[in-house]
């Protein structure tokens, strides 16, 4: 079933690695006039145009032959589940297609250049995001086939005070706002889903139970919701501050002391660098800086990160800086949580690299539709 | 043999309507037209131009309003910008052109983003002996919209702004232009 | 269960997180404009020349206290033109950003729903007329 929607999935994906390559390569980004400039762009965007062309045509021409019989019985079941993220996935996709390719064809149109940033993906990612979040909640309790309400209920009850219970501490943390609170309710949901999945197994069989491919999944579903979350966190309560500092006496802000040391200038033969030793509560010292490439002529800043489990202190010093006067203007910069983006990824690889393992394989004497021991507990 | 029930023919129309998207996104981008015009467009046109209050580089003050009566171009220029210097003989012979000329156009350098020593450099070697300002904190460039220099602005005698370049000269185009206004605004 | 979600999430979602300081509104406002010589940053985060003078532009606007944050934005674009917003406007083919999405999702929802009816309502399993008679014939030659 579905040959022909797996199909459109395979040639989108490859198409799309090409039409990346060609929006990078080209310089269509800077300005949709830069292409005819480049030597290897139109040679790509012919490329992608084949491509294109030769795909769509056969999957027009011959793709109702490859229709299959089968079906999915059931939405409320993991094969509908499966089908419902391809198509959020797949919705994903086209946001970031449209957001990327529409200054390009505005552009092209209007002659006036407009720009797609950040908040645009944020608005319209954080949605989606909530229902892939959701759908992870549920998706791991659900049998193949046909679910029940009440075989749901049953097993989704841990999991959902688990949900109750980050949104809990959460509120209790002084996190507001509907959007970052849902995500931490549904992320708290979704890994007491998956943890639920990883704990009946490893009851069943030690250590065994970590692996393979529904439990690594597990896995990598805990890494998803730890980027989510950290996503969440510090898109939505990231603040700054302006500090004025003056050697030897410390700010103070968001619970952290920030205090100026000394300010420096290193010179090589290429650029001229200030930069400012501040020590952050009383601790190591982070050097944020400005370079001056004496060649170009352009003031670069640096900032300095601190990271922490609780967030990332980032800082960054203001022009002008007034090289002997004892004093530097800085900003600082709290992200909370942005460190667990990085754990959450890594999280990832591991749950891919255990799925890799077999894990628990039916018996080969066994009837076809008998139970395996991992897959599906209780 | 079973019968086979007739499926839809749902690839075909799939592909026709997401082949004709992609082949819409292909034209409009192949066919993109440079826009041909060097006068920028900015809602200051026609209007008086904003307060422009600072001080030269011999630290004595400006008051653009104060240059009523003349024809003032203002350069905004970086002594880094590649195409600042490139332009910058064509501003010197505009300058050397306009004197021969009834009602001579003043010409002002405001410096964006750059140390006065730098600029001083500059116009010691490169010469050209108009009046260089300075926009400390950028209010200047934020006020005419400029973000990426060289840009050249012309205002009439009357405090309207007339004209907008943005980017480089061309030979002539100066010249030509002011010429122009001043036909078409008297004097 | 759904009460106590609810409850929290509502007292949560609108619990005022304290008044706004000056330095909330510049951030704010400058979260929503595009650095011009940057690439797709906001002014918020670039430290490009053009950035710091837009901040210090904003910073003077709040501080006088004469203009809401729209105006202010308004005031910006007005002199650096649709470049300087980070977000296009939701008026004219700008719109098409927002609109699209949209229409995306309700035909992945159309579809996911017809495709899920059309395989529910499928196969009732009742053989048709060529198979019963295909049955039949075999039938007659056993005999």
């Amino acid at each position: 079933m579905l040959r022909v929607w797996n199909l459109s999935l395979l040639v989108s994906t490859f198409s799309l690695t090409i039409l990346g390559t060609f929006l990078t390569r080209s310089g269509v980004l800077n300005s949709v006039h830069a292409f005819s400039e480049s030597a290897i762009g139109p040679w790509l965007l012919a490329f992608f145009a084949i491509i294109v062309i030769v795909s769509i045509g056969l999957i027009g021409w011959r793709g109702d032959r490859l229709h299959a019989p089968g079906s999915i019985d059931s939405v409320v079941s993991r094969a509908g589940a499966f089908l419902i993220n391809n198509v959020l996935f797949a919705l994903f996709a086209f946001v970031v297609l449209l957001g990327t390719v529409f200054p390009l064809v505005v552009e092209a149109l209007q002659s006036r250049s407009i720009v797609v940033g950040a908040p645009f993906f944020d608005q319209l990612v954080a949605p989606i995001g909530i229902a892939l979040l959701t759908i992870m909640a549920i998706a791991p309790v659900l049998p193949w086939r046909k679910a029940s309400a009440e075989l749901l209920s049953t097993r989704l009850f841990w999991p959902a005070w688990c949900g109750i219970g980050a949104l809990g501490i959460s509120v209790a943390l002084g996190a507001t706002g509907f959007m970052p609170l849902l995500t931490f309710a549904l992320g708290g949901f979704a890994s007491g889903s998956a943890l639920r999945q990883v704990v009946l197994a490893t009851r069943k069989q030690g250590l065994r139970g970590l692996v393979g491919r529904t439990n690594g999944g597990m896995i990598v579903h805990v890494g998803v919701i730890l980027i989510a979350v950290a996503l969440a966190a510090s898109n939505s309560f990231t603040h700054s501050q302006e500090l004025f500092l003056k050697t030897g006496t410390p700010a103070y802000f968001s619970g952290h002391s920030f205090e100026l040391i000394e300010i420096v200038e290193e010179t090589t033969d290429r650029a001229i660098s200030v930069k400012a030793l501040i020590s952050i509560d009383g601790g190591k010292a982070y050097a944020p800086a400005i370079t001056k490439y004496t060649k170009v002529g352009m003031n670069i800043g640096t900032p300095s990160v601190k990271t922490g489990i609780l967030g990332d202190i980032y800082l960054t010093l203001e022009p002008p800086v007034k090289q002997d006067s004892g004093e530097a203007h800085i900003k600082v910069f709290i992200k909370p949580l942005l460190v667990w983006l990085w754990i959450g990824g890594f999280l990832m690889a591991i749950g891919t690299l255990l799925a890799a393992f077999p894990g628990r394989r039916r018996k080969p004497t066994d009837a076809t539709s008998a139970l395996i021991g991992s897959n599906d507990v209780e | 043999m079973l019968s086979k029930k007739k499926a839809k023919p749902v690839a075909p129309i799939a592909a026709t309507v997401v082949g004709v998207v992609l082949l819409g996104l292909l034209w409009v981008l192949v066919g993109a037209k440079p826009n041909p015009s060097d006068n920028a467009d900015s809602p200051l046109l026609g209007q008086p131009a904003p307060a422009v209050v600072t001080t030269t580089l011999e630290d004595k003050p400006f008051d653009l309003s104060r240059r009523k009566g003349s024809w003032v171009v203002l350069n905004f220029f970086n002594s880094t910008c590649v195409p600042c210097r490139i332009e910058h003989p064509l501003l010197l012979t505009f300058a050397q052109n306009q004197l021969s000329t009834d009602n001579p156009a003043e010409i002002y350098t405001v410096i964006n983003d750059d140390d006065d020593s730098a600029v001083l450099a500059f116009f010691a070697e490169n010469k050209g002996d108009w009046q260089k300002i300075r926009d400390n904190d950028g209010t200047i460039a934020v006020a005419f919209g400029v973000a990426k220099v060289p840009e050249t602005w012309i205002v009439d005698p009357n405090g309207y702004v007339r004209l907008r370049i943005a980017g480089q000269l061309s030979e002539g185009l100066l010249d030509e232009q002011m010429s122009m206004l001043k036909v078409q605004f008297g004097s | 269960m759904a009460a106590i979600a609810s409850a929290l999430l509502i007292f949560g979602g609108l619990r005022d997180s304290g008044p706004r300081s000056q330095q909330d509104r510049i951030d704010a406002i400058t979260l929503r404009l595009a650095c011009p010589t940057c690439q797709g940053e906001s002014v918020y985060v670039s430290r490009a020349s053009a950035a710091e003078a837009i901040r210090a532009e904003v910073a003077r606007q709040v501080g006088s206290g004469l203009r809401t944050d729209d105006e202010t934005i308004a005031y910006i674009e007005q002199r650096f033109g649709s470049q300087v917003l980070l977000l296009p406007r939701s008026s004219g083919i700008d719109s098409l950003v927002w609109v699209l999405p949209i229409v995306a999702l309700i035909c992945g929802a159309v579809a996911l729903g017809v495709v899920f009816k059309n395989w529910r309502t499928a196969d009732d399993g009742a053989a048709s007329a060529e198979d019963s008679a295909l049955v039949d014939a075999a039938m007659d030659l056993d005999k």
